[in-house]
C-alpha cells in the first residue's frame, strides 16, 4: 500500500509540535477526505526507556458536520486506523478509544461515531533485545499512517501520516509537559476499563440471549457493543441499547452462545441535563456468559 | 518493499486488532440497529425491478425459477468502497466475479437504493460508471429504497446470494479487507458460491458488510 512521507508543518498545529517528542502531519493534497480531518500526535514522556513503553496521544480534528467511526463502525463505515511505520525494534500495541456517538442515517441504520476533535491513545514500546541487537540506536524516528472514513452526506476516504522522533534511553525518562493537556483531556474521554470499575457501579447479566445492564439511579444509559468476529452483537441496538431510566435489556443474536464474554462500552448519566447534579459517565462492560456468574468478576 | 513494511503490518494488525477482524481473521461485526429482514436460510424476498438502462424489469424468482443463483450487489457510483472493487478495470473484483461465473448459471444484479435526490441515486452518475467501469450485469433501481429495506441492506458494498431454490445463502462484505485500497484475501462471494455450485454448506454464511451507508430516503 502506498503511503506518503510527508513533511511535518506547522498550521494549527504548531501547539502540538513544541520541544521534545512531538509531530504533526499534513494531508497530502491529491487525496479525497484528507483535509477534512487533520491528524497530529504527541508522546507522554520525552524519550523512551528500552524495554518499556510510552503513550502516545494521535488526535484527528474533523471538520464540522463530518464523522468517523469508532472501533465498531455499526452497521455501516469502517473505523479509524493507525499504523506504524518504523524499526522493528520497536511497535505499538492496541488503541484505546474514547465512547462514540449514536448516528442513525434514514433506513434505520445506526453508527458510532466521532465528531469534533477525538484523541486515541496508544503504546510505543522499545523492545530492548531488539534494541540491542540492532546496535542501541539513539534515536526512534517513525511514522504513524493513519486512515479515516470521513462522511457526511457522502463518503470519502482520508489518510494523513505523522512522524516523531523519540530519545531511546536507558536513563529515566521525564514527562513532556506540552502533552500533559492533551493526555489528561484524552484519558478523561476514554472509557474506565473494566478491570478498574467498583462492583457496586453496575449490575450485568445475560439470560435467555438478553443482556440485562442497570446501574443505581441512572437517568439515561447507553450501551456500545465492541466488535466481535465471531458476530455475538444485539439485534436491534437501535431501539434497545439507549433509554431512559437505569435498565437496560439487549436481545443478543445467536452467536451470543459461542463467545465467553460480551464486551463493550457503557455509557451512563446521573441527573437531569442542565441540573447541578447532573453527570456522564462511561465505563468498559465485560460480561462473562457463565452459567455461574451473573456479575462479571471485577476489583 | 521496505524492510520496515513488516512492521507497520504488525502494526496494523496490533492497533486495529479489535475492530480489524474483518481484515486479518476474516469475519466481523454485524447488524446494530434491527433485525435484518431477509435472513441466511430462509427464503429471500422476491421483487421486481426497472433496470438503469432501457425498459426491460428484473425479477428475482424469475431467476431462480429458470436455475439461476442470483448474487444482489448494492452499489453506490462514488461510494470509495465501491470504487476500490472497480477503479481498475482489469482487476475488477466485481467484474471478475461476474466473468467467472458467467458459464456456470450465476447472474449478479447491481442494486442502488440511493433516494433521486443523493448523488449516488444519479441516473446519470450512474450511467456513466457503467461506461467506465465496463459494467456488464443488470443494475437495477431501488429509487424509493423498499428492496434494499427488504433485504436489510446498510452498505456500498453489501452483498447477498440467493441459490435455485429462492434461499438466501450468504449476505454480508465482498470480502476481508475492510481498508481502504486493499483487496482481501478472502472474497466470500466467490467461497460461498463455490460451495453453493458444489452442493455444500456456505461455511461462512454472514459477515459484517463495510462501506458507505445506503442512502436511502428519508
Amino acid at each position: 500500500m502506498p503511503r506518503i512521507q510527508q513533511i511535518v508543518s506547522a498550521c494549527s498545529l504548531v501547539l502540538w509540535l513544541v520541544a521534545t517528542g512531538f509531530g504533526a502531519s499534513q494531508p497530502a493534497p491529491a487525496m479525497d477526505g484528507n483535509s477534512l480531518v487533520r491528524v497530529s500526535a504527541i508522546a507522554e514522556y520525552q524519550a523512551i526507556r528500552a524495554g518499556e513503553s510510552v503513550s502516545i496521544a494521535v488526535r484527528f480534528q474533523i471538520e464540522d458536520g463530518w464523522h468517523t467511526y469508532w472501533k465498531n463502525p455499526g452497521d455501516t463505515g469502517a473505523e479509524m486506523r493507525i499504523v506504524y511505520d518504523g524499526p522493528e525494534w520497536a511497535s505499538l500495541g492496541e488503541i484505546h478509544w474514547p465512547a462514540p456517538k449514536r448516528y442513525v442515517s434514514p433506513g434505520d441504520l445506526l453508527d458510532f461515531v466521532h465528531e469534533g476533535t477525538v484523541i486515541l491513545l496508544t503504546d510505543l514500546t522499545v523492545d530492548a533485545e531488539a534494541w540491542e541487537a540492532a546496535g542501541k540506536p539513539e534515536t526512534l524516528a517513525f511514522d504513524l499512517n493513519c486512515e479515516w472514513f470521513v462522511c457526511k452526506e457522502i463518503c470519502l476516504l482520508g489518510e494523513g501520516s505523522v512522524s516523531l522522533e523519540l530519545p531511546v534511553t536507558t536513563e529515566t525518562a521525564y514527562k513532556n509537559r506540552d502533552a500533559l493537556q492533551a493526555f489528561s483531556e484524552a484519558r478523561r474521554a476514554i472509557p474506565r476499563p473494566w478491570e478498574d470499575v467498583p462492583e457496586q457501579m453496575y449490575r450485568a447479566k445475560f439470560e435467555s440471549g438478553v443482556l440485562t445492564l442497570s446501574v443505581p439511579s441512572a437517568t439515561r444509559m447507553t450501551y456500545f457493543p465492541a466488535p466481535s468476529k465471531e458476530l455475538a452483537l444485539p439485534v436491534d441496538a437501535l431501539t434497545e441499547a439507549e433509554a431512559k431510566g437505569d435498565t437496560l435489556r439487549i436481545r443478543y443474536r445467536d452467536e451470543a452462545s459461542t463467545v465467553d464474554f460480551l464486551e463493550g462500552v457503557l455509557v451512563f448519566e446521573r441527573g437531569q441535563p442542565g441540573a447541578g447534579n447532573h453527570s456522564t459517565h462511561a465505563i468498559e462492560v465485560r460480561v462473562p456468559l457463565r452459567d455461574d456468574a451473573s456479575d462479571p468478576p471485577r476489583e | 518493499m521496505k524492510k520496515r513494511t513488516k512492521l507497520g503490518f504488525t502494526g496494523l494488525l496490533v492497533a486495529g486488532i479489535a475492530a480489524l477482524g474483518a481484515t486479518a481473521t476474516g469475519v466481523a461485526v454485524a447488524a446494530q440497529s434491527s433485525d435484518a429482514k431477509a435472513k441466511v436460510g430462509e427464503k429471500a424476498p422476491d421483487f421486481t425491478l426497472p433496470a438503469l438502462k432501457g425498459d426491460e424489469k428484473h425479477t428475482l424468482s424469475d431467476y431462480t425459477k429458470d436455475g439461476k443463483i442470483v448474487v444482489l450487489e448494492w452499489f453506490a457510483p462514488d461510494c470509495p468502497y465501491v470504487v476500490k472493487h472497480y477503479q481498475n478495470t482489469e482487476k475488477s473484483t466485481v467484474n471478475n466475479l461476474v466473468k467467472e461465473f458467467k458459464d456456470k448459471d450465476v447472474v449478479f444484479l447491481a442494486m442502488n437504493s440511493a433516494h433521486s435526490g443523493h448523488p449516488y441515486g444519479s441516473k446519470d452518475r450512474n450511467l456513466e460508471r457503467v461506461e467506465e467501469w465496463k459494467i456488464n450485469h443488470p443494475m437495477l433501481v431501488d429509487a424509493d429504497g423498499s428492496v434494499g429495506k427488504a433485504y436489510g441492506a446498510r452498505t456500498t458494498p453489501h452483498m447477498y446470494i440467493i441459490d435455485t431454490d429462492g434461499i438466501l445463502r450468504y449476505a454480508g462484505g465482498l470480502d476481508n479487507d475492510s481498508s481502504a485500497r486493499g483487496i482481501g484475501d478472502v472474497n466470500y462471494v466467490r467461497q460461498a458460491l463455490n460451495e453453493i455450485l458444489a452442493g455444500e454448506t456456505v461455511t461462512v454464511s454472514e459477515t459484517r458488510p463495510y462501506g458507505c451507508s445506503v442512502k436511502y430516503a428519508k
